[in-house]
Order: C-alpha cells, then sequence, then structure tokens
C-alpha cells in the first residue's frame, strides 16, 4: 500500500485570504459613495421632496374660508373706499369755493353750480333708465350687471346732488329735502335686487322721484332773481 | 423581498395623487368686493368730473370762454380702468386649488384701488397743495388721508400764504411771452417767470455775472443774438442727460434724453388744437385713457439717444404728450432751444414757455430759444406735440455753457 500523499493544491478561494479583494471593496464603496453623493442621485434617492401635505378640507369648512378671505379683504377695502368717497365730498367742495372766488356777478355764479347740477341729474336719470332696463332683462347676468355698476354711480352721484343744493339756493332745506328722499327712493331697490322682489316697480319710484327734484330745480333760475 | 417591499412603496407613493377628488359645490357667499370696488370707481369718477369741472373754472377765467365751453374743451382725467375678471370673484369655490386664483384677483382689485386712492390724492393735491410748496422742495407726497384732515382749500389763505399759482393776467402774460413770433426767435421770460413764481428764485447766473465770475458751466450768456445760428447739431458741443450740477461734463447744450410719452390722442382734421387732453391737468405715469379711435394709451418710457427725440408711437392727426423731470443743484436762469414737428406747447413747472405756431413744420433744433427759470431741484417739462402727417418728433436743449 502506498502512503496517500495529500495533493499540494492551492488554498482554497477564500477571501480573507485575498488583499484584492478588500482593495476593490474599498475603491468600489468610494465610488459608489461618490456617485451617490456628488451626482443628482443623491437627490434622487435621499433629499425627494416629501409630496405636499394632502389638502383634505371639508366643503363647510372650505365656504368658511373663503368666506373669511372675502370678509377679511372687503373690511380693508370698506375704509379705503370711504376715503374715495370723502374726496368726492372734498372735490365737490373745492369747486363750490373756487366757482365762489369768480370776479362774476352772483346769479353768474350760481347759473354755474345749477349747470353742474343738472348736468349731475340728468345723468342719474339716464343711469336709473339703465338700471331700469337692466332689471327688466331676462338675462340674470345683465340684471346683476346693470345693478352692480349702476346703483354705485346713482348713488355716488345723488351724495354729489345733495351736497350741491346748499350753495346754489338760499333756502336749500326743502330741496333738500326731495333730493334726501329721492335718494332713499334709490336705496330701497336694493333689498328688492338682493333678495328678490318687485325690483322694478321700486325702481320706476326711484326714477320718478329723481325727476320730480330736476324738474324743481329746472324752475329755479326764475327764483335766482330773488336771491339776496 | 426586499425589492418587493420598495416597489410597495412607490405604488404607495404614486396612489397619493388621488387625494385630490372635487368636493361639493358650497353655497355661494354674498359677494362684497366687487360692489365695494363700483363703489370705489363711482366715487373717482365723481372726484374726477368735479376735477375737470375746476379746470374749466381755471380756464374760463384765462382765456374769457364760458365754462361750458371750457369744460367741453377740457379731456376727463378719469383714467381707462383694467377690467377685473368678475366671474372669479362671483364664483363659489368649490375646489381648494381655485384659492389662489381668487386671491389674486382679490389683490387685484385691492391695488386697483389703491390706484384710485392715489390719483384721487393728486388731483385734490394739484388742486389745493401751495405751489410755493412745490417750488421749496417740500413735496413730501401727501396721501389722501392727510390731504383730508387739512382745511379745505381756500384761495384767499393759499395766496396769502405765497401760493404760487399763476393769476389770469400773469398766466396771459406769459403766454403771450411764450408764443411763438418769428420777428423774434429768442425771448427772456425770467422776469414774468419769478414775478409769477412768487418765491424767492434769485437770478443767480446774473449775479454770478455781475461779480465778474465766470465759469465754464451753468452760465447763460445775457444776450441771445446769434445763438439759433451757434447751435446746429454739427457744430454745437452738447450731451445728453437730465441733471446739471457742479459736478457734471462741461458742454455747451445738454439735450433731455430721457422722458415719457402718450398717444396718441385724437386730432381728426387738427380740431383739437386747443383741447386740452388729461395730460394737461394731472400727469399720471400709472394712468391708462382712451386715445384715437378707441386705443388705450398709457404712458411710456423713451430714452433718447440723440436731441431729437420720437414718441415710441406715430400716428398722423394725433396729439402726443412727453414728460419728464430735470434736476439743478441750484436755481437757474438758462436759455433752452425748442423745435418740434409739428406744432408744440411746452410747461415748464406748469407755466407755460413755448407755444409755436399753428402751421405744419418740420423738426429743427433751434426753432426757438427762450430764457425760463429753473427751481433747485426737481423741474418738471411737460411737452404737448401734435402729429400733422409724417413724423412726430421734438427736442428740448438747455445750454448750459457760456
Amino acid at each position: 500500500m502506498w502512503p496517500s500523499i495529500p495533493n499540494e493544491m492551492p488554498p482554497p478561494n477564500k477571501p480573507e485570504a485575498r488583499p484584492f479583494f478588500w482593495i476593490s471593496l474599498v475603491v468600489h464603496a468610494v465610488v459608489i459613495g461618490a456617485i451617490l453623493y456628488f451626482s443628482p442621485v443623491r437627490q434622487w434617492v435621499f433629499e425627494r421632496e416629501p409630496p405636499p401635505p394632502e389638502v383634505l378640507i371639508r366643503d363647510e369648512k372650505l365656504a368658511q374660508i373663503i368666506d373669511d378671505i372675502r370678509a377679511a379683504t372687503a373690511k380693508k377695502l370698506e375704509d379705503r373706499v370711504s376715503l374715495l368717497e370723502q374726496a368726492q365730498s372734498r372735490m365737490a367742495e373745492n369747486f363750490v369755493t373756487v366757482n365762489s372766488r369768480r370776479d362774476l356777478p352772483e346769479n353768474e355764479r350760481i347759473a354755474t353750480l345749477r349747470t353742474r347740477w343738472l348736468q349731475l341729474g340728468e345723468d342719474v336719470a339716464t343711469q336709473q333708465n339703465s338700471l331700469r332696463a337692466g332689471i327688466a332683462s331676462e338675462d340674470p347676468v345683465a340684471r346683476q350687471n346693470a345693478s352692480e355698476t349702476r346703483i354705485p354711480r346713482i348713488l355716488a352721484a345723488q351724495l354729489s346732488l345733495e351736497q350741491g343744493i346748499p350753495a346754489m339756493v338760499t333756502d336749500p332745506e326743502p330741496l333738500l329735502t326731495v333730493q334726501t328722499e329721492a335718494t332713499q327712493f334709490q336705496k330701497d331697490v336694493l333689498p328688492f335686487l338682493h333678495h328678490g322682489g318687485d325690483a322694478l316697480t321700486a325702481q320706476a319710484a326711484a326714477n320718478e322721484s329723481q325727476l320730480r327734484v330736476i324738474a324743481l330745480v329746472r324752475e329755479l333760475p326764475s327764483k335766482t332773481d330773488a336771491l339776496p | 423581498m426586499r425589492f418587493l417591499s420598495f416597489c410597495m412603496v412607490f405604488v404607495a407613493l404614486g396612489m397619493g395623487n388621488l387625494h385630490s377628488q372635487p368636493l361639493p359645490v358650497t353655497e355661494e357667499p354674498q359677494p362684497e368686493l366687487l360692489p365695494l370696488y363700483d363703489k370705489a370707481v363711482a366715487h373717482l369718477e365723481r372726484v374726477c368730473d368735479d376735477y375737470r369741472r375746476i379746470r374749466a373754472l381755471f380756464l374760463a377765467r384765462s382765456t374769457g370762454m364760458s365754462v361750458e365751453e371750457a369744460y367741453v374743451n377740457i379731456n376727463t382725467v378719469m383714467p381707462v380702468l383694467e377690467p377685473l375678471n368678475r366671474q372669479i370673484l362671483r364664483d363659489a369655490i368649490t375646489d381648494p386649488a381655485q384659492i389662489p386664483a381668487h386671491k389674486a384677483e382679490a389683490e387685484r382689485l385691492r391695488g386697483e384701488v389703491e390706484i384710485m386712492i392715489e390719483l384721487a390724492a393728486k388731483l385734490l393735491r394739484e388742486i389745493e397743495v401751495m405751489r410755493a410748496e412745490m417750488a421749496a422742495e417740500s413735496q413730501a407726497v401727501k396721501t389722501l388721508e392727510e390731504l383730508l384732515s387739512q382745511p379745505a382749500y381756500n384761495p384767499e389763505r393759499e395766496s396769502t400764504a405765497g401760493e404760487a399759482r399763476l393769476s389770469s393776467e400773469q398766466n396771459a402774460a406769459l403766454e403771450a411771452a411764450a408764443r411763438e413770433n418769428a420777428a423774434e426767435p429768442s425771448k427772456d421770460l425770467t422776469p414774468l417767470m419769478r414775478r409769477s413764481a412768487g418765491v424767492d428764485m434769485r437770478d443767480l447766473t446774473k449775479e454770478e455775472k455781475d461779480r465778474g465770475e465766470t465759469r465754464d458751466l451753468f452760465q447763460s450768456q445775457s444776450s441771445p443774438e446769434g445763438l439759433s445760428g451757434r447751435v446746429t447739431l454739427n457744430t454745437v458741443n452738447h450731451m445728453m442727460g437730465r441733471q446739471i450740477d457742479a459736478a457734471g461734463t462741461p458742454a455747451e447744450w445738454m439735450f433731455i434724453d430721457t422722458w415719457y410719452t402718450i398717444g396718441p390722442f385724437p386730432n381728426p382734421d387738427r380740431a383739437n388744437l386747443n383741447r386740452k387732453f388729461p395730460p394737461e391737468s394731472v400727469v399720471d405715469l400709472d394712468a391708462v385713457y382712451e386715445g384715437k379711435g378707441g386705443q388705450a394709451v398709457r404712458w411710456e418710457f423713451v430714452q433718447a439717444g440723440e436731441p431729437m427725440v420720437l414718441p415710441l408711437k406715430d400716428e398722423e392727426y394725433a396729439i402726443y404728450y412727453a414728460y419728464t423731470e430735470i434736476y439743478l443743484d441750484r436755481p437757474m436762469d438758462l436759455w433752452v432751444a425748442l423745435g418740434s414737428d409739428d406744432k408744440s406747447n411746452v410747461w415748464l413747472n406748469d407755466q407755460p414757455i413755448w407755444i409755436s405756431g399753428d402751421q405744419l413744420k418740420g423738426w429743427r433744433v433751434n426753432e426757438g430759444f427762450r430764457k425760463v427759470s429753473f427751481n433747485a431741484g426737481r423741474n418738471r417739462i411737460l411737452y404737448r406735440i401734435e402729429n400733422g402727417w409724417l413724423i412726430t418728433a421734438f427736442s428740448f436743449g438747455i445750454r448750459v455753457a457760456e
């Protein structure tokens, strides 16, 4: 029997036994790490923005938010618009002042004030007619547009009409009363437009009332001569 | 296994898009913004109309025409407002995604109201603020709130306080002197301007001359003789700019290069030669007006590289305006050279300094010369140019050296 002599084979292929394995592992780790860190991959994989938080608002809650936004904006706006209203009064006052400084007979200065008043009154009457036509329209958008754009113009002009009266007549009270009434008639149309009802009849009454005041002012020139 | 869980995460992320289901329609809230906006517009219209009427009173006084006629001759200063998207503001919001658009439109609405307030303040200032304050450059711009908190306009009080508003006689005299006269192309307007300004405006250039001081800059020769012959673009030493101070580059003439122009305003068959369009009443660089053929016109910036300035738009039978502000480090009386194609009017700090003849003509740099008084600090120049046909052009040169 021959003695068994083991073959002189190379050692088994274990990583621990190969130094190049470790070197390769380190190099790969460095390269992959560098790619991940320096290339957009880092952003794609590690720093991706989280999706926006889901907005789950129930309808009542949403309506409440919108109402709040609208109310807050409207509140801020209200004060600014009232500033413009004051500016309107102030400019009207300036007109009366500058007119009073003209070196002309009193009746000519008064005539200028009345011309302005009557032009304004005619403008109100025209706007009121357009508003009536809008209210009578079958088209709801036309109705809405008419009331939205005409009414503020009419009311702003009526404010000027009221303010213009004291400067052009010696006893303003009677005329002021009828003009205030005409303005009130116009304001009375608003609830009908907002909440329904016979807006057309209300607007007709407002027109009629304003026309009465215009007619009264038209008659004034003959009374101007009686001014002191 | 790990790959599987990775895939599940991706699927879950993708599912996230399903969250935005449309919400049920909500009850439409009562819109309050639009009525407020319309109210603001209505008030501004009244402010603009009464401003126009006041201007008509002044015009009637200075020209002798009736107030009604003067009113017709002055255009409204009410700007054309950019229409709002009313639908967005009216519509009920059914989806949170609609909120930004609604909010943006509401903000725009607020911005428009602020512009209206600014314009109202400007118009009131124009009527109420004393010119003397303006001349002294103490124009801390007053807000509408500040203006309204002051006592109302009182011409007597303002005039005793040194108001520099031109009386009708002073204005008429200045206009007569400013008017083009072929026999007298060069005129000294400074005595009239100083008298009407009513403020301490000394003729510093003359004082320097009297003291025998001579400087290269800031002195206009006292005699206009030979001026027009010397000012030709080929020969004159000129530069472009709009600031005159001791540190400036020496030059014989400075032509203003920076302008805002607006137009065209209609002038069919030259019918509106004497009609006053909004810039003649108030210069509001943000305003938009209705111009020729109903087109919207607004101020546009023009930077000229040479003395002859051309507005960006150019239409026949139209009126254009150009506005600029120049700065001087002290009050000065200087010669200016004016030229335009076609008829033009020029105001310096609201005082007329040039009214050319009505004839149609080409542009010349040396069409007319006026010696005028500039304030220290800001000086406002308004140029009105008519175009009959072909091009529109104008120039404004200031003689800054002997």
